[in-house]
């Protein structure tokens, strides 16, 4: 009899699913493989194998029908929501520490830091929580897509606190509503930035599994 | 992939009418008893004397689309000393079988006043 899983595992290849679901597919497949074969040589097929490897013509583009249907409607919780928060907490504890980190500098030295480098270190507390974001996504399985909404996460908190900004400053002499769009978009591409070395390699799911057991 | 229907003719048949016609024939198998995929590829085979055929590539993906919709529900269990997938019909599936057939009976009308396919 042949190892039907095996065979199924390796006709789907990388299917990038939870390994719970990757193995409860591949089990199902083979069953429905075996039944065939087993159909196939009780009816005399001078060929069985023949016949149900026929079955898996066309399997190509099946990986990615089964991942569209099979996906669980909890994963875009475990795979964008979670690692989005950590992002954002990431971003706004090393936002705290960098202004009392530069604050206390500021004192103990009486150095005048350039606003050009608070900027630019401010931003890069975002590169970095974009990239916490994106890494725990890519670690819950996540598709590159996926990664990317986890990595941007912190700037969707930003328009909240921009519209309360705007609000208030037409009240004073506060910034329009375009210097904050403009920032907002720049921290965005910053937290995009961090998940730049996320987007590209296989996540766990896409490496090979143990094939699935009866 | 979708059912195989009358050899090629059905390749030329619209992906959403395959997919119509391969929903309508899995909810009613499962609305009579729960069966596991390749039962419901083979009771589609000789019930409709081989015309309409499901290959495990086209079935799958039809039953977990299905499922992710909340119209059939599978379950493993153990038979015949393997674990098996069993489908079967939930309430939400009952309900939307019934507008799937009158659907599929206006379509049938609608072509046969159109090409006269009964009297042909």
């Amino acid at each position: 009899m042949p190892d039907w899983e095996q065979i199924v595992t390796e006709r789907l290849g990388r299917l990038r699913l939870s390994p719970q679901a990757r193995r409860e597919v591949i089990s199902e497949l083979a069953a429905h493989l075996e039944d065939q074969y087993s159909e196939a040589c009780a009816a005399g097929c001078p060929d069985p194998l023949g016949e149900t490897l026929a079955q898996l013509a066309g399997w190509e583009s099946l990986g990615t029908r089964i991942r569209q249907t099979r996906e669980d409607p909890m994963s875009y919780r475990q795979q964008v929501s979670i690692p989005g928060v950590v992002a954002l907490v990431f971003s706004g504890v090393s936002q705290i520490l960098v202004l009392r980190g530069l604050v206390s500098w500021q004192r103990s030295n009486h150095w005048d830091y350039p606003a050009q480098s608070a900027t630019l270190l401010w931003l890069f507390t975002f590169v970095l929580a974009g990239s916490v974001g994106a890494a725990f996504a890519r670690r819950a399985l996540a598709g590159p897509r996926r990664r990317l909404l986890a990595a941007i996460y912190p700037s969707f908190l930003m328009p909240v606190i921009y519209v309360v900004v705007w609000v208030v400053s037409r009240f004073s002499s506060g910034p329009g509503i375009l210097p904050l769009l403009g920032l907002w978009l720049t921290v965005t591409v910053a937290c995009a930035l961090g998940a730049l070395p996320w987007m590209f390699g296989a996540s766990r799911s896409e490496q090979p599994q143990p094939p699935a057991t009866a | 992939m979708y059912p195989t229907y009358m050899g090629d003719i059905y390749k030329a048949v619209p992906p959403a009418i395959k997919r119509g016609s391969a929903e309508l024939a899995v909810l009613s198998l499962l609305a009579r008893e729960s069966l596991h995929g390749y039962q419901i590829a083979k009771q589609i085979e000789q019930q409709t004397g081989g015309a309409l055929r499901f290959d495990a590539a086209s079935l799958y993906p039809v039953l977990y689309g299905m499922e992710k919709r909340g119209w059939v529900r599978g379950e493993w269990e153990r038979a015949g000393g393997r674990r098996r997938r069993y489908y079967s019909i939930t309430a939400e599936g009952r309900k939307k079988l019934e507008p799937l057939r009158a659907q599929w009976r206006d379509f049938f009308r609608a072509l046969n006043r159109l090409a006269g396919v009964a009297n042909a």
